[in-house]
């Protein structure tokens, strides 16, 4: 089954309209209108939604093909975030594009290569595929977490992302700061790092949210 | 002539204190604040090669050129942002004491990161001078930094100083004397082009908390919208009366609605941007070669096999220093030569010619005079121990090997409720108890500061009575061994529980790790030398109350009847009943307590299983009276009673079942 783009923003919106609506407050309203008419039939037949007068929902069908929408959307930004370095502002649009293109195969690779994240450059969740489940730090993982590093690996700070503010302060003032150089020094008794001139030692819970994009040796 | 300008100045401004302007000090920890402080001041503060053993904020005086500054030397900030309650204090400091000049002091290896910290300065319209400290390891590494350059960027004096060597230490005087302060306040307001700018949602929302946050202090007003955007408590709450609040908390919703981010950390991205642009064209580096020797050192002190080992043998050096010079070869010396030989017969025989009744004759000498037993116990016993712990501290300090030794025993601290950062406490601990109650303030949470204080009252003996107990113990090295299994066993038993059962936060560990230094020996000295007079001035009072207080009960017979209570549960672990004084010492002193089981063992009344059963009893009472106010002045009274009315009955609990126990097992030691 291959979708238009319209068809596949329509479904992308709708489900996180029903999954995340208390955060973005938007509503299914503007898709009521008549422009959306034949669009909406189209998914209606092809048994991805229900609609009602005032409804629209996804059958369960179709909320798992949005749901990778979503997902191929935000894997997109943050290949364009972490990987190309474009500015943040930029990447929402690029990625409207590209994540129509992103085939089954390539997703595994994009999330691979990405080091499996787990949240948007925007620190929206991505939902999990099956290759985060087995979470394979391959070798071509470019960004990765700092705990799947070996032991004398350097990398640049990709980006932290904890939902616990007060850690994230506390790694800010250790200068875990995308963009600076990292090398991973030891991992047992506790992970020790150095970041520029200094070194640190965190234990696992505090460096379990940084995330590292790998330099080639 | 300086004397007659300062009257002058007084006559023309009418008071005093408008002439000694404040210099606040401020930094990330172990950049060398103190080095600066004690080198601008002359006085001397606590430096150590330890992030965070500025405790207490620190004041001096400088006199240069006439003119007089008060210094002021604060606990280490990562920025103004607090998380910890060090960070708190000096915010408050830098807040509301209107300095003239704060004196931003980093460390130049580390420019890109700590120029983060100017910039809230400067964005919190605060007059900053930037001290870039410890440019020797810079250089050393092959880094440059082009200071007048940084200087035309920031708009702020530049300088570059070695502290520890003195460099440029009297141009910065200068720029003291010199300074006027550049910046305005609508400077800062309408943003200059070398402040970071923020994302446009967070530009508007400071715009709208600018009407809110009135001019109640002279920190911009840009600076606490900053602040109260990242939800800083304490800055809230100022600002909180009327509908401010729902004002506040609306705006803050808004922006998080617009955001989804943490704002601590956008705002940091922006000024680690900033940063980098100021570091550009300002630092050049030229790789060099590390110290080799130095790094290989450093991966054995904190590797997962070699640091063990390694930590094996500092403490079997600290043993060979502190227990076998310091508590038999000095004590030996001062004990039986200085005092037994000379001293002691002499006030003795001098007392007894000049003081014709006996009564006032025992209030100074003989048995439990104040002289021969009170400062004999504080000259000759405790003196050298704890002064030979103090140097070996001092210098393990000044090395930077205790950060390594807190990441490596952070996991097991973890399983007793602290983290990897209460090994200095702990360490500390072993040289004076209550010192370390006083450090355990730096421990993050409240938990970890509680269950620190227990284990310290509990299961850490001090430098004092560790060694006079290994004096006890010295002919017995299954004793001994008894007797460190049995403690180390509690330690971790009670730790265990105590973080099982006091709720709260579980902690997190993060520390950095300072480059390994030689020590200096001036450091070392003036160190050891301030922390040896501290403990004097604490105990020598003690000692000599505790003398007086044995007269005074002896000569009411309340003494006596104490005694004679005590005797039951003494006796009851298999202790000789004239052990009963020693206990009843213990409560006043731990170590005098053990150098009152010295003197029973000496007279061949306690060896064998009653040795290590009341030297073990007594490690676990409270370590001296000292140490329960400073707990009750830390931890509050409430707080401390519990852990006394555990204590005392635990400790005897313990030595009941030790003996016992080792009844049954027919050990024979
Ligand atoms: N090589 C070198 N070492 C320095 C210099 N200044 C200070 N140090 C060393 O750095 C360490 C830390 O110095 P402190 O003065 O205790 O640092 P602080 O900033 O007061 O630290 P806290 O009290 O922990 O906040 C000590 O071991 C000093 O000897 C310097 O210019 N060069």
């Amino acid at each position: 089954m291959k979708l238009s783009e319209i068809d596949e923003h329509i479904l992308r919106d709708l489900w996180i309209i029903e999954n995340e609506v208390s955060k973005n407050g938007s509503s299914i309203e503007p898709f009521l209108k008549e422009e959306y008419e034949n669009v909406l039939t189209e998914l209606e037949n092809l048994n991805l939604i229900t609609k009602a007068i005032n409804s629209i929902d996804l059958t369960s069908k179709g909320s798992i093909y949005a749901k990778s929408i979503v997902r191929r959307h935000r894997l997109a930004e943050r290949l364009f975030f972490d990987v190309f370095e474009m500015e943040s502002i930029l990447i929402d649009e690029k990625a409207c594009r590209f994540e129509h293109i992103i085939q089954e195969d390539l997703e595994v690779s994009i999330c691979t290569l990405l080091g499996h994240p787990k949240f948007c450059p925007h620190g929206e969740p991505i939902p999990e595929g099956k290759c985060c489940k087995q979470s394979k730090w391959l070798i071509e993982s470019t960004v990765r977490p700092l705990l799947s590093m070996k032991k004398g690996q350097a990398g640049k700070v990709a980006y932290i992302h904890s939902l616990n503010e007060k850690k994230i302060q506390k790694l800010i003032s250790m200068g875990v700061l995308p963009g600076l150089e990292i090398k991973l020094k030891q991992k047992q008794p506790s992970i020790v790092f150095n970041i520029g001139y200094s070194e640190f030692a965190v234990d696992e819970e505090m460096a379990k949210d940084i995330y590292i994009k790998v330099l080639q040796q | 002539m300086r004397d007659e300008r300062l009257i002058e100045k007084i006559e023309m401004t009418g008071t005093k204190e408008s002439t000694t302007k404040k210099i606040i000090l401020v930094g990330q920890p172990n950049v060398g604040k103190s080095v600066i402080f004690n080198a601008l001041t002359g006085n001397y503060v606590n430096v150590s090669n330890y992030p965070g053993t500025t405790v207490e904020v620190a004041k001096g005086k400088m006199k240069t050129g006439g003119e007089e500054f008060e210094i002021i030397d604060t606990p280490g900030m990562y920025s103004l942002l607090p998380i910890t309650e060090e960070e708190r204090v000096t915010r408050s400091i830098l807040f509301k004491d209107k300095p003239s000049i704060v004196l931003h002091v980093i460390d130049a290896k580390n420019l890109n990161r700590m120029l983060g910290v100017t910039l809230q300065l400067l964005e919190a319209n605060l007059p900053v001078v930037l001290v870039i400290n410890i440019v020797d390891e810079a250089e050393r590494v092959g880094l440059k930094i082009n200071g007048e350059k940084l200087q035309e960027k920031l708009g702020i004096p530049v300088i570059q100083t070695v502290a520890t060597e003195r460099r440029n230490i009297d141009p910065l005087k200068l720029i003291i004397k010199q300074y006027k302060p550049m910046r305005m306040h609508h400077n800062v307001e309408t943003n200059s082009n070398n402040l970071p700018q923020y994302k446009e949602e967070i530009e508007e929302a400071i715009d709208k908390l600018k009407l809110i946050v009135n001019h109640k202090t002279e920190i911009s007003q840009r600076a606490l919208a900053l602040l109260i955007l990242q939800k800083d408590e304490e800055i809230i709450s100022q600002y909180e009366e009327d509908n401010n609040k729902n004002t506040i908390t609306n705006i803050i919703k808004d922006l998080s609605e617009k955001i989804s981010q943490s704002l601590p950390y956008l705002i940091s991205l922006e000024r680690q941007k900033k940063t980098s642009e100021l570091c550009e064209g300002v630092l050049t580096e030229k790789k060099t070669a590390i110290h080799q020797m130095k790094e290989k050192l450093g991966n054995i002190m904190i590797g997962p096999i070699t640091g063990i080992p390694f930590l094996l043998l500092v403490v079997f050096l600290l043993y060979e220093f502190v227990g076998v010079f310091g508590a038999q070869t000095l004590v030996d010396f001062l004990e039986n030569d200085i005092f037994g030989k000379y001293i002691n017969p002499a006030v003795t025989s001098f007392v007894n010619n000049i003081i014709p009744w006996p009564v006032i004759q025992d209030l100074f000498v003989n048995d439990y005079g104040i002289i021969t037993l009170g400062i004999r116990y504080a000259v000759a016993i405790i003196l050298p121990i704890v002064a030979t712990f103090f140097i070996a501290f001092s210098i393990i300090e000044d090395t930077g090997y205790l950060p390594r030794l807190a990441l490596l025993v952070d996991k097991l601290f973890k399983r007793i409720g602290l983290n990897g950062r209460a090994v200095i406490p702990i360490v500390l601990g072993f040289g004076c108890d209550t010192m370390a109650v006083m450090v355990t303030r730096t421990l993050e949470t409240k938990r970890e500061r509680i269950i620190s204080t227990i284990l310290l009252s509990l299961a850490i003996p001090c430098s004092a009575q560790m060694g006079v107990i290994l004096a006890l113990m010295a002919g017995s090295p299954m004793a001994l061994l008894v007797w460190i299994v049995v403690m180390i066993f509690i330690f971790l038993l009670i730790g265990f529980l105590a973080a099982k059962v006091i709720p709260g936060e579980k902690p997190m560990f993060f520390m950095e790790i300072p480059p390994l230094r030689m020590p200096k020996l001036y450091n070392v000295f003036t160190k050891t030398y301030t922390r040896v007079e501290w403990y004097f001035k604490e105990i020598l009072p003690l000692f000599i109350l505790a003398s007086i207080f044995i007269w005074l009960g002896k000569l009411t017979g309340l003494f006596d009847l104490v005694i004679k209570i005590l005797e039951y549960p003494v006796q009851l672990l298999g202790l000789p009943k004239e052990s009963a004084v020693a206990f009843l010492y213990g409560f006043f002193r731990r170590d005098f307590g053990a150098a009152g089981l010295y003197d029973l063992k000496s007279s061949g009344l306690l060896e064998g299983i009653p040795l290590v059963v009341a030297v073990t009893t007594l490690t676990l009472f409270m370590p001296c009276i000292a140490q329960l106010s400073m707990t009750i002045k830390e931890r509050g009274l409430k707080t401390s009673l519990i852990m006394i009315s555990f204590i005392f009955p635990f400790a005897f609990i313990v030595g009941y079942l030790l003996n016992v126990i080792l009844i049954f097992l027919g050990v024979s030691l």
